[in-house]
């Protein structure tokens, strides 16, 4: 396997000035590049768990989905799929699922499946948990495969923006202000007043509701920077709508 | 604390009446709610954090600068300290984050910011002396400041009466300086504040809010410390919509900063007064909040008011204290004020022997010696375009107020204050109405200030000494730019009751009156005529507005601007279509130019119609 892109914050050259990962790829496009190949990996390894979930939606048990998307990333990542790739891909998000939904079709149509990703190399994915989680998850309440999908990607995207600010705020020490205060991350009434918090935190309510209000800041901050990974920079906003629609009834 | 999350997760119940994820780093959180978390702010750029690049890779791109360490970091960009090398002089070095924007236009918009900002050149700002961009980033080079910002002082310790107001006068003084300059700060925090080893206040960051907020054409990216004003700082509007603020939106967050430092708390929320938990009078009570009223048009109007209101605070908690000084000190004053009255007439650029100047003249009490110093401080203020600062001594000078006097208190704190001082500034402009120049400046600093009519008066004024002195085209400009802002602007054309002007019918009468005067003298010059045509149209006056229709049509034949005089006959013919002298004129016209005038070039040669 190769190496993935660090997290390190303190940076390369590299960091501050290439821009995000599904930029890198587009810019790349027929030609494909060590970084683009680099910047997909990356993309794919975070978000595979929305391609299991559409898989399963249609119909896959988990044995069967899991290598279904394997195979699908072998190909994917194997295969010069970014060669149709054009300036209107401007999301990964959509262009990954028009590229799993052909990559099943043509299993169907050849109706036995070779022994995917025989040699090939394998995304780290925790598939043991894999079923666990779909099956515990909200998202396949959705209606078509796509909404769960949607909703699968959404849930992807939040948890690792959640992970990454706790981890922030783990490093400054302030990891049970984070634990305390997550909950006034949502918009609606959470069952906490900022009382209660300042209470547990031992804070003055004042003091809290600062700490809110950097928390929120912060935390739209690496939202936007995570969705920006996977997408035009200019499609920002029209993909945490559109995410944000998946979940609406 | 897992117990401690599964109470939380029993306990949350989301309004979109979701399902709640019980484990992960989402439990017990509603993904849309978090979603529309992330909707709610909308901002136009990406935003990414911001790594500041190592020395390294900038050593060779910033211009004339040895770098040497990276002495800061933030949200807000990096400091660098570096060596400028032909001077061998620490210089600081700020690097803005990279911008979501196409280089050309982010290029375009630093510099045109850049170059603002190095126009301000005052004591409590920090000198920018270079910019450009390195490696892309855009960067400024300024003024090393060897001290501590204001938070880092704040934390450390409360600080005392006299340390505070001392500094914080300071700022006032900073801002003052920018905001005459039309530089809007945007962003004061006590973060942005620098003090320097002598305890001099050092403003810096200026405008660079705007800069990297970049609502206009694509700006700068931010992250985690800097948000573009800090909540807490940011008045009102500028929440609202940071793109429509004014100097007032400083003039807030500057109260915020005195407010915590006289209290050492944030005014957040119900916030007690200053007064209640700092041993301070309640006139501070008034200042600060007048200086964090939600209204800007509440607000002190020109930092130099809030500055003067603080510095009359400061007077009146100190006076409760120790008696003001004998008399002998006072004569000691008045023999420096006199020195340096002689040096400020001659060079009225000594900013220093001015502000020497100031500081005698606040202490003074001779209503004679106040009078007088006043009048030289404005005339020297106004030779250095500090108009706010003129337009206060002139309201000293006129209203013949000594300071401190209670009078003088009563007209600065209450809200119509700046109003009655604007009033008598035009007053002034009366006492001396050939003074046009002053005039002038004076109509330039009300602009300044965002006033919206003020400036109407002065304008009038300033029309009427133009006519006198023959300056026709300047007379002219200050007409329509009165019209303009009185008629145009201000009445719907379908209005019916525009004849009855509420306020300021006089003014308009007489307005009217002297731009029919200037027609009268200038019969040939059709912007009068054609000023007063439409202004008479608005206010409904018929037989005015055909009058002047009449009398810019014969101009326009005198001139042999054939088409505009065919479309000016045809406008009246509409009105009135049985005018029988009107319509023959305008066949006559019409057969020998054509129905839109265009024949003119052929018939130039046959004169005009008889």
């Amino acid at each position: 396997m190769t190496t993935l892109p660090s997290d390190n914050p303190e940076g390369s050259r590299a960091d501050y000035f290439a821009t995000t990962h599904w930029s890198v790829v587009l810019r790349a496009g027929q030609a494909g590049s060590p970084q683009a190949e680099l910047a997909l990996n990356e993309l794919c390894k975070r978000y595979w768990y929305p391609l299991y979930v559409f898989t399963r939606h249609q119909g896959s048990a988990h044995a069967e989905a899991e290598d279904l998307v394997q195979g699908f990333f072998a190909g994917f990542l194997k295969k010069n799929y970014l060669a149709p790739l054009r300036k209107e891909h401007g999301r990964f998000r959509a262009f990954l699922l028009a590229c799993l939904k052909n990559h099943l079709a043509n299993e169907r149509t050849w109706a036995k499946r070779i022994k995917r990703g025989g040699g090939a190399e394998h995304l780290p994915i925790d598939w043991a948990s894999a079923d666990d989680k779909y099956q515990t998850d909200l998202v396949h309440a959705a209606a078509t495969p796509e909404r769960s999908f949607d909703r699968a990607w959404a849930t992807t995207l939040l948890e690792r923006v959640l992970t990454r600010l706790a981890e922030e705020k783990r490093a400054r020490g302030d990891g049970k202000l984070f634990e305390v205060l997550k909950p006034f991350l949502m918009v609606a009434e959470n069952g906490t007043t900022y009382g209660e918090a300042a209470t547990r935190l031992q804070m003055t309510e004042g003091a809290v509701r600062v700490a809110t209000s950097r928390l929120r800041n912060r935390y739209q901050e690496l939202l936007r920077a995570e969705i920006a990974e996977t997408c035009d920079p200019t499609l920002v906003d029209e993909e945490m709508r559109s995410l944000f629609q998946a979940f609406s009834n | 604390m897992a117990d401690e999350q599964a109470k939380t997760t029993a306990r949350v119940k989301c309004s979109h009446g979701a399902q709640l994820p019980g484990k992960g780093a989402l439990a017990g959180l509603c993904p849309e709610c978090l979603l529309e978390q992330g909707l709610a702010r909308q901002t136009t750029g990406v935003r990414r954090p911001f790594i500041p690049p190592p020395v390294a890779v900038l050593a060779k791109s910033v211009r004339g600068v040895e770098l040497v360490e990276m002495i800061g970091h933030g949200g807000m960009g990096a400091v660098y300290k570096g060596r400028q090398c032909p001077l061998n002089r620490i210089v600081a070095v700020k690097v803005l984050p990279p911008s979501g924007a196409d280089r050309a236009s982010v290029a375009a918009r630093f510099e045109r910011e850049a170059k603002v900002l190095a126009r301000l050149c005052h004591p409590n700002i920090v000198a920018i002396y270079d910019y450009g961009l390195a490696e892309d980033l855009p960067y400024f080079t300024m003024e090393y400041v060897e001290g501590v910002t204001l938070r880092q002082m704040l934390k450390e310790k409360r600080l005392d009466f006299q340390e505070a107001t001392t500094l914080f006068l300071q700022i006032c003084e900073g801002l003052e300086h920018a905001h005459e300059r039309g530089v809007i700060h945007r962003d004061i925090k006590p973060e942005n504040i620098l003090v320097d080893r002598q305890g001099r206040v050092k403003v810096s960051d200026f405008g660079i809010a705007r800069l990297i907020d970049g609502t206009e054409t694509g700006g700068w990216q931010t992250s985690e410390d800097y948000r573009l004003g800090t909540p807490h700082y940011m008045a009102p509007e500028q929440l609202e919509d940071s793109r429509a603020i004014d100097h007032r939106a400083d003039i807030y967050s500057s109260g915020v900063v005195l407010y915590e430092m006289l209290t050492g708390e944030l005014p957040v929320g119900r916030f007690p007064l200053p007064s209640e938990i700092a041993s301070l009078s309640r006139q501070f009570d008034r200042v600060i909040l007048k200086a964090l009223q939600k209204n800007p048009s509440r607000r002190f109007q020109a930092m130099a008011l809030f500055k003067l209101a603080v510095g009359k605070a400061v007077n009146g908690q100190k006076s409760g204290t120790a008696p003001a000084g004998g008399s002998k000190s006072t004569i000691h004053l008045l023999a420096k004020a006199k020195k340096l009255e002689q040096i400020v007439a001659v060079q009225p650029f000594d900013t220093n022997a001015l502000e020497q100047l100031k500081e005698i003249h606040d202490r003074l009490e001779n209503e004679e010696e106040v009078i007088r110093i006043s009048e030289l401080l404005s005339t020297a203020y106004l030779h250095q375009k500090r108009w706010a600062a003129a337009i206060v001594e002139d309201q000293k000078l006129l209203l013949r107020l000594p300071k401190n006097s209670p009078k003088a208190i009563e007209i600065l704190d209450d809200p119509e204050g700046l109003n009655k001082l604007l009033e008598a500034s035009a007053e002034l402009a009366e006492l001396r109405p050939d003074d046009h120049r002053r005039l002038e400046t004076l109509k330039r600093a009300y602009s300044g200030l965002n006033l919206d009519n003020k400036p109407d008066r002065l304008s009038r004024l300033l029309a009427q000494a133009y006519v006198r002195k023959g300056k026709w085209e300047q007379a002219l400009e200050e007409y329509r730019e009165i019209l303009h802002r009185n008629l145009l602007l201000r009445l719907p054309k379908d209005s019916a009751k525009s004849r009855t002007l509420p306020d300021d019918a006089e003014d308009l009468d007489r307005l009217l009156a002297a731009g029919e005067e200037l027609a009268q003298l200038r019969p040939d010059d059709c912007r009068p005529l054609e000023l007063l045509k439409n202004a008479y149209s608005l206010l409904e006056i018929e037989d005015k507005h055909d009058h002047f229709s009449r009398l810019l049509a014969q101009a326009y034949v005198r001139q042999e601007k054939w088409a505009q005089a065919i479309k000016e006959y045809r406008e009246i013919l509409r009105r009135h279509p049985s005018v029988g002298d009107v319509a023959k004129t305008l066949a006559r016209l019409v057969a020998r130019f054509g129905p839109t005038g265009a024949a003119t070039v052929e018939s130039r040669n046959q004169g005009p119609p008889r």
